[in-house]
């Protein structure tokens, strides 16, 4: 954080930003917390913010202090997240993604195709939603409930903001069974906001 | 029968159903929708007022992980903090220690 006064042009000291025990005191939790809401497994994050750190430690050179060392940290390890999903998924890669879809997406109908409970009017709009801290919560939980694909699909998409593309290159699915995930997803978190929530 | 009645009998019978609509709006996102799955898609809308219900609450979810997104005192929706074991924390000092003295 101290190079801020010195100048632009000059390069960074190594030793200024080589403190390793001061990085995981500061940083730690934070990226852990980070890595954790993601990934959901604690070997998985803890692996993740080990190898941010010794990434971040390597590269220390490119970091020229343009962003402050959190900023720069949390870039390292969004980057080491999706690897580890990307990995987690050649190497198990997902399955039955078209019967077990169909399977849940038909519970949220009835016989005649037609929702079997009817999504009612939402009498909020999202900026007041989120300042509301037992939202958050109640949000946070009804997305602890879905499935993992499910879940990573759907974090990748909307809170990661990659193109359909890119998530599939990573979940190693087609953009069919992608497509099917996602919807998947909105409905259950979208049931579970409704009953959790509005009703 | 009324017009309006007949009109909704007809979409019922002929058009798709809340199933297929609810895919079609997730999609909307993600790939191109076809004019076929438009008109099919509006159709069913003007005669389904829990498909528009659905239509807005995708709209909400979506602002809400944008906004999410923009706060960045607010990662992602990660409200528990937590905290990295002391075991964990000794582990990565130490091979940071290491790894510096190369």
């Amino acid at each position: 954080m101290s190079n801020s006064t010195k100048k632009r042009n000059t390069k960074p000291k190594k030793p200024d930003l080589l403190n390793p025990d001061e990085w995981v005191d500061k940083h730690g939790d934070y990226l852990f917390s980070l890595a954790l809401s993601q990934l959901r497994n604690h070997a998985d994050a803890e692996n993740v913010v080990q190898e941010t750190f010794l990434s971040a430690l390597q590269s220390h050179a490119n970091f020229l202090g343009k962003s402050n060392e959190r900023t720069w940290l949390t870039g390292i390890l969004k980057y080491k997240i999706i690897d580890c999903i990307r990995n987690s998924y050649n190497e198990v890669p997902i399955t039955c993604v078209q019967e077990d879809a169909e399977k849940e997406i038909n519970s949220f109908f009835a016989k005649d195709n037609h929702h079997k409970k009817q999504p009612s009017d939402w009498p909020a709009q999202a900026h007041e939603l989120i300042e509301n801290q037992e939202f958050r919560e109640v949000l946070r939980d009804c997305m602890g409930n879905l499935t993992r694909s499910a879940y990573d699909a759907f974090h990748l998409r909307e809170i990661n903001n990659l193109k359909s593309d890119e998530v599939c290159k990573i979940l190693n699915i087609s953009k069919g069974n992608f497509w099917v995930l996602l919807h998947r997803a909105r409905l259950r978190l979208q049931k579970c906001l409704e009953i959790n929530w509005f009703d | 029968m009324n017009i309006r009645k007949l009109y909704t009998k007809i979409v019922n019978k002929h058009g798709i159903h809340c199933k297929d609509a609810a895919q079609i709006m997730s999609d909307m996102t993600e790939r191109h929708i076809s004019l076929k799955e438009r008109v099919l898609l509006c159709i069913h809308l003007s005669i389904c007022n829990p498909c528009i219900n659905y239509k807005k609450q995708l709209k909400i979810l979506r602002n809400i992980f944008e906004l999410y997104r923009k706060d960045e005192k607010m990662p992602a929706y990660s409200l528990t903090k937590t905290r990295l074991s002391i075991e964990a924390q000794q582990r990565i000092k130490e091979l940071l220690k290491k790894q510096s003295r190369k």
